[in-house]
């Protein structure tokens, strides 16, 4: 009897061990299909536009130091002018911020002190340069689109036809060399996110709104993270610069899918249609990208 | 008895809905020939030459036109913004760029994008849909134009209207007018080993009567495409014959 129960248990045992590491591979294995899964970013074949306004914002629950702020406007505040406030009060950077090592800080002041002074502040992507990594993520009112394969994802910025291509599941070229958007890999996670990791990228135009410069060890790791609704993308990312920066530090934008009429889709806008500078005085402006002859 | 039947006849009539309507949503659109991919030019010529040679077939006052815009491209004195500050070159002219470019496919969103290197271009080619209205063409005219399109067999079909005025048809100044339409005709040939574009050009403003160009690319899966910086050092065009690379 005693041996009968004991059979009997050691099944039991055997059942429950076996079916709960049946079970337990069964869960493995769907968590590790959820977390493969490919999020879905195109938007319902439409676009995203940025909210709110065209500067990072602190990652909620963040209480160190964090992306570079408005002097005036501290705290995000500065996007809540409006756009006719924004338009017409010009971004002075709060130097005071620490992940500023001393060259850029002085850097940044000279560029504040000229524009307290009715100087016109340089925006790489109002005359025409590649707006680089993340800063590309600030464009506001552009659609931007994503182009999903296995082995690429593409994203696209109407402002000026951008493009910025992403590898997947590859590691980091042994030399990837320098450029405006340098070299991107990525992957999936939690079946929500798309994590890219970008060096390679060279020390031209500033990192955002507040022309903080930024050297070539940059190194910056995005999080496209898809809204449970598929109707908004929150992008937080750390960016880490040992030459510009005395620690890495994280920022945050959202975007949300395009809404008719004109910003549901995708049409050609070309910066250099802009040439005259909107109007200012051309001295005042850094220069345009131009030839002075043809490259062929 | 009846009512089991009446019931087994709902169900059958409920599920031939839902899964009759599941299978609509669900039916994968027909597979797209793969035209994916890298692709670039071994030969560069400035001048766009029509299938079997010559001249395109000017009007007398657009070949006038087209001899003093080359004799400009030979000063650099043509206002040609393409070259100078890098706006979209149009169709057909950056389908002679010496210039990588690539084809991306996206059948979920029903779009087919080409994204040239030369002056970081981005050419959206929208399928089975039909091109805006005339209208949005004429109030919404793009460098490169409004691209529709479809695939016959293994050739992508594009048509495209709606250019502005401010391009040249090539690199030796061929002008065009707003009236410019163009069909590509885009395929693989040689098993692979190459892509085919032949573009037909239509423009009554400029020509006496609509021709053909034709241009060849290799696949390139080996190099990767690079940004492209306005008046800047860019990639080694040594390998493209015909080409005189300036800077």
């Amino acid at each position: 009897m005693n041996r009968r129960i004991a059979i009997s248990a050691g099944v039991l045992a055997g059942f429950l061990l076996g079916g709960g590491l049946l079970w337990g591979q069964t869960q493995t294995a769907r968590a590790a299909a959820q977390n493969e899964a490919i999020p879905d970013l195109s938007s319902s074949g439409r676009t995203w536009v940025l909210i709110k306004g065209t500067q990072y914002y602190k990652v909620p629950g963040d209480t160190g130091p964090g992306p570079i702020d408005d002097k005036n406007y501290p705290n995000g505040k500065f996007a809540e002018l409006g756009g006719g406030g924004a338009r017409t009060v010009n971004r002075i950077a709060d130097t005071s911020n620490p992940i500023l090592k001393p060259w850029a800080k002085k850097l940044m002041d000279i560029a504040n002190e000229r524009v307290e002074k009715g100087g016109i502040p340089f925006v790489d992507a109002s005359r025409c340069w590649l707006a680089g990594v993340p800063s590309l993520l600030l464009f506001p009112g552009e659609a931007m689109v994503f182009l999903q394969t296995p082995k690429e994802v593409w994203l696209l910025s109407k402002r000026d036809s951008q493009v910025r291509r992403i590898f997947m599941n590859v590691p980091h070229s042994n030399n990837p060399g320098y450029s405006m958007t340098g070299e991107s890999v990525g992957h999936y996670e939690n079946g929500d996110t798309l994590v890219v990791d970008t060096i390679g990228l060279d020390d031209k135009g500033p990192l955002d709104r507040y022309r903080t410069p930024h050297t070539k060890l940059l190194h910056v790791v995005e999080r496209f993270k898809l809204a449970k609704d598929r109707k908004s993308i929150e992008i937080t990312f750390t960016v880490e610069d040992p030459g510009a920066f005395t620690m890495p530090w994280r920022g945050k934008v959202d975007w949300r899918a395009g809404t008719p009429p004109r910003s549901d889709h995708w049409e050609e806008d070309i910066c250099a249609d802009n040439g005259d500078g909107y109007g200012f005085d051309p001295d005042q402006l850094v220069p345009a990208p131009h030839a002075d002859r043809p490259d062929f | 008895m009846m009512l089991a039947h009446r019931r087994l006849g709902q169900f059958a009539v409920s599920a031939l809905v839902v899964f009759g309507a599941a299978s609509s949503v669900t039916a994968a659109p027909a597979a797209w020939p793969d035209l994916s991919g890298i692709y670039w030019t071994s030969t560069y010529s400035p001048k766009i030459v029509p299938v079997g040679g010559g001249d395109p077939p000017y009007k007398p006052e657009a070949m006038a036109e087209y001899r003093k815009n080359a004799e400009a491209v030979k000063t650099f004195s043509l206002d040609d913004k393409a070259r100078k500050v890098c706006t979209p070159d149009g169709i057909p002219r950056v389908l002679e760029s010496p210039y990588p470019f690539e084809i991306v496919q996206s059948p979920n969103r029903g779009e087919v994008h080409i994204l040239y290197e030369l002056n970081h271009v981005i050419r959206l080619v929208t399928i089975d849909k039909p091109l805006p209205p005339a209208d949005e063409l004429e109030t919404f005219p793009f460098y490169s134009g409004h691209s529709a399109g479809h695939f016959e067999g293994d050739t992508l079909v594009i048509e495209t209207a709606g250019f502005n005025e401010r391009t040249f048809l090539d690199n030796s100044g061929a002008p065009h007018t707003d009236q410019l339409r163009t069909v590509e005709r885009i395929r693989k040939i040689n098993g692979g080993k190459e892509l085919e574009d032949i573009v037909t050009i239509h423009d009554p403003g400029v020509f006496t009567k609509d021709w053909s160009a034709r241009f060849v690319y290799q696949p390139r899966p080996d190099i990767r495409m690079m940004d492209y910086v306005c008046g800047e050092k860019h990639r080694d065009l040594s390998a493209v014959k015909g080409v005189v690379q300036r800077r």
